[in-house]
């Protein structure tokens, strides 16, 4: 049971909080990006950023490796690492224990992170901090609740409500929306720079 | 909001006719037709008004469903296909038994009204329920076996449920009717590479390639899926099956780099005058096309050490 206390960046945040609003009437999926160094020598787990991934048929596998691949060459060229993965459910009163395959995917990234953390979101507290339901490994190889508490960087609420409002949502560009057109990036650089001038 | 009002008209015909799912636009262009300019639409108001009721519920904004549902219900007092609205608004406030209620009424009067039934499943799907909403519609495409979104509908809650056989069985069934659509073999592929195994990934494999030839090879996914199922069905092989594997891997490979370098040629459809917020910036490139080479080089690799 890791004491070892979590961080969520803003920008980390409001896009988990964006690729939610921008399909209310979808499971969503996504990873949640660590700060390397950080991570190695502090044995702090600093969400930095997240890439938001999938909207439909969240269970299959071939294009959910294909986007581990290119989001682990995204890390290795930026001295991060995948440290997370979460999943929203579609419907508002869905329960918030892992899912089976969310179980999966957390367990391929626990391969390569000890310190990987499993996020379910609670739908009905949407968009606040208590949306993010943590859950760590246990020795025993099941998936628990997180007993540390989850710091937000300072002010997230005040940079998300005015982008909610402009509906900076429709612009957010996950892994499906990637594939359906190459054009737009799931980096999301334009939206971080508008995050980072907030 | 700069369209005019038949503007805003026209773009709500085509995304009836599409079935586009955008509740949130629907509503900003629908709203103004439906309180400002109801006399001008004459019969197309009623379409107009189902379209915004539906898409109000999807946004929560149950003020102007009830406009449009009063306007509806005065207009058509004794339809069947106003309860069901009126049902459907039940079930967006959660309602869910005053809306089976409804619904079983409404089936007495019609046994063979299919969107009834469909309403039904979509109530369990609503609660949770997906088993019995897997059961419900398993029994309705018995007698309507050529409704092709419920087959759809039926595959995603099975693959929901990671039921892959039984969600494969319903794609099959999409393929029979409709052999051209490279996205259902696409799906297909998906599916039954998901499930595993050398006879399955070979099939995938097959229905990739059918995907990216039914597409014109624009179709990524399909792309991507023919990249991954070559390269990983020609472990420990030399022969000529494996040598041919290996090469469709690679020329899927290319077709994928060259479509991300060609984004940003002089061909390409990028205009830097205009403010694109989604569009990949060309520094994003390299980091792209870097990990496609790198699917590409694992490929070759797992090859070469056989």
């Amino acid at each position: 049971m890791s004491l070892k206390s979590i961080e969520i960046s803003c920008q980390a945040f409001t896009k988990l909080q964006l690729h939610l609003a921008k399909y209310p009437h979808c499971s969503v999926n996504g990873l949640m990006l660590a700060c390397q160094k950080k991570l190695a020598s502090e044995k702090i787990v600093h969400i930095v950023d997240i890439i938001p991934m999938f909207h439909q048929c969240l269970q299959l596998s071939p294009m959910l490796e294909i986007a581990l691949m290119h989001v682990d060459s995204h890390c290795d060229m930026n001295n991060l690492c995948i440290a997370g993965y979460y999943e929203a459910q579609e419907n508002l009163k869905a329960s918030t224990d892992p899912t089976p395959f969310s179980i999966r995917v957390a367990d391929k990234i626990f391969a390569n992170c000890a310190e990987a953390k499993l996020v379910m979101i609670d739908n009905t507290q949407v968009p606040t901090k208590q949306s993010l339901v943590l859950y760590e490994k246990n020795p025993d190889g099941k998936w628990k609740k997180c007993k540390t508490d989850v710091k937000l960087e300072e002010n997230c609420d005040e940079i998300l409500q005015p982008l909610m409002d402009r509906r900076i949502y429709r612009d957010l560009v996950d892994f499906d929306n990637h594939l359906d057109d190459i054009s737009q990036h799931w980096l999301n650089q334009p939206i971080n720079k508008l995050i980072v001038m907030s | 909001m700069d369209m005019t009002w038949d503007e805003a008209s026209d773009t709500l015909r085509e995304w009836r006719g599409m079935s586009v799912r955008d509740s949130e636009q629907v509503v900003e262009l629908g709203e103004r037709l439906v309180r400002d300019y109801s006399s001008k639409l004459q019969d197309e108001l009623w379409l107009v008004c189902e379209q915004v009721f539906i898409a109000s519920l999807d946004t929560g904004r149950f003020d102007l469903a009830n406009l449009c549902l009063d306007k509806l219900k005065e207009k058509f007092p004794k339809s069947s296909r106003v309860m069901k609205l009126d049902a459907m608004g039940m079930e967006a406030e959660g309602r869910f038994d005053d809306a089976l209620n409804v619904y079983d009424e409404l089936e007495k009067l019609d046994q063979t009204d299919a969107a009834i039934r469909k309403r039904k499943i979509a109530v369990f799907k609503s609660q949770g329920y997906t088993s019995l909403a897997i059961k419900h519609l398993t029994i309705y495409l018995q007698s309507f076996m050529a409704d092709q979104e419920a087959w759809m509908e039926l595959a995603d809650l099975y693959v929901k449920e990671m039921d892959y056989k039984k969600a494969a069985f319903c794609v099959e069934e999409l393929i029979l009717s409709n052999a051209f659509n490279h996205l259902y073999h696409q799906r297909y592929a998906e599916i039954m590479y998901t499930i595993g195994g050398q006879e399955n990934l070979e099939t995938a494999r097959r229905y990739f390639a059918q995907a990216v030839k039914l597409s014109s090879n624009t179709n990524i996914r399909a792309l991507y899926g023919l990249m991954l199922t070559s390269g990983s069905s020609t472990q420990s092989r030399g022969d000529t099956k494996a040598r041919n594997s290996k090469q469709y891997a690679n020329w899927a490979g290319k077709m994928v780099l060259s479509k991300y370098k060609n984004v940003w040629s002089e061909g390409g459809t990028v205009d830097e005058t205009k403010f694109l917020p989604k569009i990949t910036p060309e520094s994003d490139l390299p980091q792209l096309t870097a990990s496609v080479s790198q699917m590409l080089g694992q490929i070759s690799l797992s090859d070469a050490s056989s």
